[in-house]
C-alpha cells in the first residue's frame, strides 16, 4: 500500500507549488491513474515516490514505511520505473537495457539474457529479432515496449508509469493497453499510471486522481467521478471522454 | 636510418607516457569537478593557466626540482595534455541529457555505477576528441624534450640548428608531423571502433582483449623506462654532458671514446643540454658527471663576476669557487679558447676597413645577430658597450646556426660568433679583434663531479690526458670538418684521439 499525506513540493524558496498539499491512498494490486494536463504535477508526485524528487512537505508510506527511511538504491530497484521519454541507454543493446538492474546484482550473463528474452516475449517483441539491437535501431513504439520491459524486469510490486504509451499511434497504444492490463492480472502488480488521455484512464484505472495545477481535485473510479463531479473540472473531463466515445 | 627509429621510438614513448598520465589524472579530476561545481572554475582556470606557460620555461622551471632527462620532460608534457583532457571530459559528462541520468538513478543506479554505465560511455566521444588534441598537441611539445636530455626528435633539430644544418632539421621536423597525422587518425579509427554497435557478436571479446594489450603495452613502457633508468644508474656508468652546439659534442664524443676504449667505465651521453644554467644544474645534482666547460662563460654565468682579469685569473677564480660552493672540479685547460667574437663578411671588412672591433662604429647602421644570453649576460653586450663604446641600432635575437645565414643574407651586419667556429672558415667571415680586451677569457677544460672522481679514480689521469692537448689551430679544423664538411663528430673525435697517440 502507498500513502500520501499532506505532500507538497514547492521551488523557488516556497514560491511556485508544483504540488500542493495531496493526500492519497493506494489499495495493492489496484491501477491507481494520475490525470492531468501538462504542468499539473503529475510527473512530480511519481518521482518522489521513489525519492527522485523528495518533497518539501507532508510524508509517504510504502507498505508501513517512511521512504525517507529506506534506502534509496533499493527502493528504486524494488520499484519498476517507465520514464516519460523511455530513456534507454543508447550505449546498450536491447538485452543488456533491460537486464541492467540484474546485472548489476551480479546474475548470471546467461539468466540476464533469457530474462531479457522472456520480458521482450511479454511485451510481444520477437526476441531472436531485438535482443542484440541498439535503440536507435528501434521504432517509438519498439521502444516504448522495451521500456516496459526495463521496469519488470525485477518482477516489482509496484510499477511506476509516467505516459508511458504517450507518442504512439492508436493502433499500438491500444494493443498495448490490453497487453498491460493481461501482465497486470498476472503479475498482480500495483501500477500508478500517468496519463492526460481520459480514455485511458478510463479504460485501465480502478481509481482515477484529477490534478489540475499541483491540486487534487477528485478521486475516485471513473464511474463515481462521472455520477458525482466535484466540480466543473472534472466535469468536463468526464464529458470530454464520453464525447470522444460516440 | 637506425638513430632515427630510436628517435622516433623516444618520441613516441614521451607521448604515449605523458597522454596517459593526463588520462589517468585528467579524467578522474574532471569527474570530480562536475560532482562538485564550486572546484569547476578554479581547476579549470588553474590548469588553463598552467598551459600558458611557455613549454621552455617550464621544462626549463622542472629542471631544479627533477633534474634533467625523462622525468622533467614527461611532467612538463603531462601537464600540457592535461587541459584538452579535462576540460573535454568535463563538458562530455556535463552534456549527457538529463533524461538518461534520470533514467539511470530512477533505476536504481548507484552514482558510481551511473558514472561508469553510462555518464562515461555517452561523454566517450567528446573524452577522445581530448585525447586527441592532447596527443597532437604533445607530439609537438616532445620536441622540445631535447632540450633537458630527453631525447626525441628534438635531438635531431636542436643538433641541425647548432651545425646548420637543414637536412637534420627536417629529419626530426618530418617525422615529428607525420607521428602527428598517424596519432591523429589511429585515434580517429579507435573512437569509430569503439561507438555502441559499430561492431556486433563477440566483439566484446575483442574489444576488451584490445583494451588489455594496449594496457599492457603502456604498462611495458613504463617498465622498460624504470628498467632502463635504474639500469644507468646503477653499475659503473660515467655520463658525459654537453650543451647543444657542435663543438660541445665533439668533446663529449672525445671524452666518451677515451674512457671506453681505455677503462671498464661504461659511458652514457646526454648531449643538448642548452642553456649554461641548466647543465650546471645537471652536473650539481649528479644527473650529469662532468661536461666541457668555459671559464669566461662560468665567470659571468655561474660566478656572476663583472670585474676584468686576465686568463689565468678567471680560471683560477672559477676553479676556487666551483671547489667550494659545488664541490665541482676543474681540470686543467685543454689548451684553446673559444671566445666570444664579433664577425662580418669579408665584403664588408674591405668596403669600411673593419679590422678591430674598435673600427666597428664607421659602420652606418649597426645591426647584430646574436643569442638571446648576449643582451643578458654582463661579458657580452655591456662589455663591448663600455669598452668601445660601441652602438646597435639594432640588436636581432637568433640562434647561433641561424645568425650565419642572416649575415650570409645581409639580413644583419655583424653578428656574434665564436672564435673556434668552423663556419667562420665555411661562409668566409672576418673575426674581428678584440684589440682592446672586450671579451673575457674563454678558455675551454671538463668539469667533474669530485664524488665521480673519488669513485672511478681511473678517470682522473684519463680526462687530464687531454689538458692541453687540444690548440686552437686543432679546434678550429675539427669543427670545420664537422660543421662545414658533415662528418660525424663520433669519427672525428676518434680520428683525433688516434692522431694524438691517446687511444
Ligand atoms: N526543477 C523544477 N524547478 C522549477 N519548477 C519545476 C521543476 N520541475 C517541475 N517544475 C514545475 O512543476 C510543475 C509540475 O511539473 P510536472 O510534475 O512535470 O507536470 P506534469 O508531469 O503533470 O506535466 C510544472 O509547472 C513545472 O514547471
Ligand atoms: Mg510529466
Amino acid at each position: 500500500m502507498i500513502e500520501l499525506i499532506n505532500v507538497s513540493k514547492t521551488y523557488d524558496n516556497g514560491l511556485n507549488y508544483s504540488v500542493r498539499d495531496i493526500s492519497l491512498q493506494l489499495a495493492d494490486g489496484e491501477t491507481f491513474v494520475l490525470i492531468g494536463s501538462s504542468g499539473s504535477g503529475k510527473t512530480t508526485i511519481l518521482k518522489m515516490l521513489n525519492r527522485l524528487i523528495s518533497p518539501s512537505g507532508g510524508e509517504i508510506y510504502i507498505d508501513g514505511k517512511n521512504i525517507r527511511e529506506l534506502d534509496k538504491v533499493k527502493l528504486r530497484r524494488s520499484m519498476g520505473y517507465v520514464f516519460q521519454g523511455v530513456g534507454l541507454f543508447p550505449n546498450m543493446n536491447i538485452s543488456e537495457n533491460i537486464s541492467l538492474i540484474m546485472k548489476l546484482g551480479d546474475a548470471k550473463k546467461k539468466l540476464c539474457r533469457d530474462k531479457s528474452a522472456e520480458l521482450l516475449e511479454t511485451v510481444n517483441l520477437e526476441p531472436g529479432k531485438y535482443l542484440d539491437r541498439f535503440p536507435c535501431e528501434l521504432s517509438g513504439g519498439e521502444q516504448q515496449r522495451v521500456g516496459v520491459a526495463r521496469a519488470l524486469v525485477n518482477n516489482p510490486k509496484y510499477l511506476l508509469m509516467d505516459e508511458p504509451f504517450g507518442a504512439l499511434d492508436a493502433i499500438n497504444r491500444d494493443a498495448l493497453q490490453e497487453e498491460l492490463i493481461r501482465l497486470r492480472d498476472r503479475l498482480n502488480t500495483t501500477i500508478v499510471f500517468v496519463t492526460h488521455d481520459i480514455l485511458e484512464a478510463k479504460k485501465l484505472g480502478d481509481q482515477i486522481a484529477v490534478m489540475h495545477s499541483g491540486e487534487l481535485m477528485q478521486v475516485g473510479s471513473f464511474d463515481e467521478l462521472s455520477t458525482c463531479p466535484s466540480n466543473n473540472f472534472v466535469k468536463r473531463l468526464i464529458e470530454s471522454a464520453q464525447q470522444s466515445q460516440l | 636510418m637506425n638513430e632515427l627509429l630510436i628517435k622516433i621510438g623516444e618520441q613516441i614513448y614521451l607521448v604515449i607516457i605523458s597522454v596517459s598520465v593526463a588520462i589517468l589524472i585528467g579524467i578522474p579530476l574532471a569527474v570530480v569537478i562536475t560532482r562538485c561545481k564550486k572546484l569547476e572554475k578554479f581547476t579549470l582556470g588553474f590548469i588553463g593557466v598552467l598551459q600558458t606557460i611557455p613549454s621552455l620555461a617550464m621544462l626549463a622551471f622542472f629542471i631544479p626540482l627533477f633534474g634533467i632527462g625523462v622525468v622533467p620532460a614527461l611532467i612538463a608534457l603531462s601537464i600540457y595534455s592535461l587541459l584538452p583532457i579535462v576540460r573535454n571530459a568535463y563538458i562530455g559528462i556535463l552534456n549527457v541529457p538529463s533524461d538518461m541520468i534520470e533514467a539511470a538513478n530512477g533505476m536504481g543506479l548507484t552514482s558510481w555505477q551511473r558514472l561508469r554505465l553510462v555518464e562515461i560511455p555517452l561523454a566517450m566521444p567528446t573524452i577522445i576528441a581530448g585525447v586527441r588534441t592532447a596527443a597532437i598537441l604533445s607530439v609537438g611539445v616532445a620536441t622540445l624534450a631535447a632540450f633537458v636530455g630527453a631525447g626525441g626528435l628534438g635531438d635531431f633539430i636542436n643538433r641541425g640548428l647548432a651545425v646548420n644544418d637543414n637536412h637534420l632539421i627536417l629529419m626530426g621536423a618530418i617525422p615529428a608531423a607525420i607521428l602527428a597525422l598517424s596519432l591523429d587518425g589511429l585515434i580517429g579509427a579507435f573512437e569509430k571502433w569503439i561507438k555502441p554497435g559499430a561492431s556486433k557478436q563477440g566483439s566484446k571479446k575483442n574489444k576488451l582483449l584490445i583494451f588489455a594489450s594496449s594496457f599492457l603495452f603502456v604498462v611495458g613502457l613504463f617498465g622498460w623506462f624504470v628498467i632502463s633508468e635504474v639500469k644507468y644508474n646503477s653499475g659503473k656508468v660515467v655520463v658525459v654532458g654537453s650543451k647543444n652546439f657542435s663543438e660541445q659534442y665533439l668533446l663529449a664524443d672525445m671524452i666518451a671514446i677515451l674512457i671506453k676504449e681505455n677503462t671498464d667505465l661504461k659511458v652514457q651521453k646526454k648531449l643538448n643540454l642548452g642553456a649554461t644554467s641548466l647543465i650546471h644544474q645537471a652536473l650539481v645534482r649528479g644527473d650529469i658527471d662532468l661536461y666541457p666547460e668555459y671559464t669566461g662563460t662560468a665567470y659571468s654565468g655561474i660566478l656572476h663576476a663583472k670585474q676584468k682579469k686576465g686568463a689565468r685569473q678567471i680560471y683560477y677564480s672559477v676553479k676556487k669557487f666551483y671547489q667550494k660552493k659545488y664541490d665541482l672540479l676543474w681540470l686543467k685547460p685543454l689548451g684553446f679558447e673559444n671566445k666570444a667574437a664579433l664577425a662580418v663578411t669579408r665584403k664588408s671588412a674591405n668596403q669600411y676597413g673593419l679590422r678591430n672591433i674598435s673600427d666597428l662604429p664607421k659602420v652606418p647602421r649597426l645591426s647584430i645577430g646574436a643569442p638571446a644570453e648576449f643582451v643578458e649576460r654582463p661579458d657580452s653586450y655591456l662589455s663591448l658597450v663600455n669598452t668601445y663604446g660601441l652602438k646597435f641600432d639594432e640588436i636581432n635575437q637568433m640562434d647561433p646556426g641561424l645568425a650565419y645565414e642572416a649575415l650570409a643574407n645581409n639580413k644583419v651586419n655583424v653578428i656574434m660568433a665564436f672564435s673556434t667556429d668552423g663556419r667562420v672558415k665555411k661562409f668566409n667571415l672576418v673575426l674581428l679583434d678584440d684589440n682592446r680586451n672586450g671579451f673575457p677569457a674563454y678558455q675551454a677544460a671538463i668539469v667533474v663531479r669530485n664524488q665521480t672522481l673519488k669513485k672511478y679514480p681511473e678517470l682522473n689521469s684519463e680526462l687530464n690526458k687531454l689538458s692541453g692537448n687540444i690548440s686552437d689551430e686543432d679546434i678550429m679544423e675539427l669543427n670545420y670538418e664537422t660543421d662545414v664538411l658533415g662528418r660525424s663528430h663520433k669519427d672525428v673525435a676518434r680520428e683525433f684521439l688516434l692522431k694524438k697517440g691517446l687511444i
